[in-house]
């Protein structure tokens, strides 16, 4: 096993590497000065030549990027914003908690909601159960997030008056956030979870369960479920990409103080740094995320496992 | 003799891979409707000018924030304007985008796994490796950030879109194309001497359309999306311009007074994208005779 994960460990090197190019080249390109843009309107042109010299923007495109790399690999160092003057790494941990709050509280609600009505349709197949709840995903599906978070905010804040409507001041501010995206990507994992389930439960050993007088409950939830989960887990392993996409609209929307709104400031007020640097946070969390769904193909799949023993 | 076998060329001809698929998407009743609701939809779009009520920039200050009534069934917005109004023409800027981004992701994300899939070996793994790279940003990141570098507007917005999708469909069609390479058809081009660009467009790629078409029908719902998000962000379509998301971006301020700003643009996206989802699904159904359960 250790070998399976180093082996992954490697594999994500060169592609984190890749991201880093990507995102600098992207940013590289946005128009407009840094240097003016941290000394304001109205600098004189020695003050901006002699910032573009500190900052070394100067330098070919290369060279920048190799810096900016290296920088990133050999010290953690992304940068410094141009608006607070302080190191971008910074600014981004004190707000990554947040937006990992809100990422593993919606994925754990549309695992769990995703799974069980997944599972529950497909042992249920046609019935009216099944129907609603796949019209309801295919509805879920459909929804954009930020939309979805706008009408909570309607129905569940100014019409009920049960739940605030934005900010982040107590475990009450997080329920309609971590709602909208969590039953946003439930839609999506229910829908898998039920075709992989159908798949699975039509299987030879499904039917000699049940003949050997294994109890329902048993043969959904210890046999056909070990093997339905490979794509669901698949699937929620992308999601968490999707949520910290979406993370960026619901922070905005309900106004949460994470890595996802402070990414949209830093765009509007063309901290670069800052744009960079959040990017690349979300993309490399977004890898381990893989990483760990990689590994866990070994626990649920025993001959991932050992594919790897063998060599 | 020689009539009967012309009828029985006419009637093999008719059970065609297309008619046929055509003849199974056509008893799918909701695939169906969901074709109408978007015939619809383009319907209203190219003809937004006869169809609009209200002009869609046409202010009238007298009747702000008006909730819906029958002269304005979806009511107004923060300048007097017609709501409906604005939504059927906001529906030509999400149908365009949608669109031409997903033509672009196509024909580039189609030739990049093409070239990969047909030659193999170190040009499939340069290329996929890269195409590894962008998908290790989550997709609606990378557009975002993509869309913040160029100026705001609707070509830079296809553009942002569209690069996020290509790594998809490269994949798609790289994944068809080494099931078709190996055919015996594709091996008796080559000896005939077909140059391979001739083999890939056309013997290799008419043959990976059905993949291509699901996929197109499902990434133009992610599509219209990802649009009216970087517009509700203020990193697509800028005001005045009616677009969906930027609707939805200038109503938030009114949230708490005027809830009709919010729940008509809203649903607009949702009916566009729930038709081609199902449209979609439908699509897979009819195309793919493997996923028919």
């Amino acid at each position: 096993m250790a070998r399976y994960i180093l082996h992954r460990l490697l594999m994500m090197a060169p592609v984190l590497l890749g991201v880093m190019v990507i995102v600098f080249t992207i940013m590289y390109m946005t128009p407009g000065d840094p240097a003016r843009m941290i000394l304001g309107e109205g600098a004189k042109p020695e003050a901006v030549a002699q910032v573009r010299g500190e900052l070394g923007l100067d330098d070919s495109y290369v060279v920048q990027l190799f810096r900016y790399v290296k920088n990133v690999i050999t010290r953690f160092d992304f940068g410094m914003s141009y608006n607070t003057r302080k190191p971008v790494i910074s600014e981004l941990l004190t707000r990554f908690p947040t937006t990992l709050k809100l990422a593993v509280l919606s994925v754990s609600i549309s695992v769990l909601l995703g799974v069980s009505t997944g599972i529950i349709s497909a042992t249920r197949q046609y019935s009216i159960f099944d129907k609603l709840a796949t019209s309801a995903a295919l509805i879920g599906v459909s929804m954009p997030t930020f939309w979805a978070g706008l009408m909570y905010v309607i129905i569940f804040s100014v019409f009920l008056g049960w739940l605030p409507a934005s900010g982040s001041y107590g475990w009450r501010y997080w329920i309609l956030p971590s709602f909208t995206l969590g039953t946003h990507s439930a839609a999506t994992i229910m829908r898998m979870t039920r075709s992989s389930m159908l798949e699975v439960i039509r299987q030879d050993y499904i039917r000699t369960a049940r003949a050997k007088g294994q109890k329902e409950w048993a043969v959904i939830l210890v046999h056909a479920m070990r093997n339905a989960m490979i794509p669901v887990v698949t699937v929620a392993g992308l999601q968490f990409g999707v949520l910290l996409g979406g993370s960026i609209l619901i922070e905005s929307v309900f106004a949460i103080p994470g890595t996802g709104k402070y990414i949209i400031d830093s765009i509007k007020s063309r901290d670069n740094p800052v744009v960079q640097g959040g990017v690349l946070l979300l993309a490399l969390s977004f890898s381990l995320v893989n990483l760990a769904v990689d590994i866990l193909y070994g626990f649920i799949d025993p001959r991932i496992k050992s594919r790897f023993k063998s060599e | 003799m020689t009539i009967l076998s012309a009828q029985n060329r006419k009637v093999n001809r008719k059970t065609g891979f297309w008619s046929d698929a055509w003849k199974r998407l056509r008893r799918n009743r909701a695939a169906m409707f969901s074709l109408v609701v978007l015939t619809l939809l383009v319907i209203s779009a190219v003809f937004a000018g006869a169809i609009a009520p209200y002009s869609y920039s046409a202010q009238d200050y007298d009747n702000l924030f008006q909730p819906p009534s029958p002269a304005h069934p979806f009511g107004t917005d923060n300048f007097g304007r017609d709501i409906l109004s604005r939504i059927i023409y906001g529906s030509r800027i999400s149908l365009l985008v949608g669109f031409s981004s997903i033509i672009t992701a196509i024909i580039a994300g189609g030739i990049l796994g093409a070239v990969s899939g047909y030659y193999g070996n170190k040009i499939d793994n340069s290329i996929m490796r890269v195409m590894d790279i962008l998908m290790a940003i989550p997709g609606m990141l990378l557009a975002i950030s993509l869309a913040a570098t160029l100026k705001p507007g609707l070509i830079n917005m296809v553009i942002a879109i569209a690069i996020a999708d290509i790594p998809g469909y490269s994949r798609v069609v790289r994944a068809s194309v080494l099931t078709i390479k190996g055919q015996e058809y594709i091996e008796a081009a080559q000896c005939i001497g077909a140059s391979d660009r001739r083999i890939i467009f056309r013997h290799v790629l008419p043959n990976c359309m059905a993949p291509i078409i699901v996929q197109a029908t499902l990434g133009m719902a992610g599509a219209i999306l990802s649009a009216s998000s970087l517009s509700f962000l203020g990193l697509g379509i800028q005001p005045p311009t009616p677009e969906w998301g930027s609707m939805l971006a200038s109503a938030r301020q009114y949230i708490r007074e005027y809830w009709h700003m919010t729940a008509f643009p809203g649903l607009a996206i949702v009916i566009t994208i729930f038709a081609l989802n199902i449209l979609g699904d439908g699509l897979r159904d009819a195309l793919d005779p493997r996923f028919r359960r």
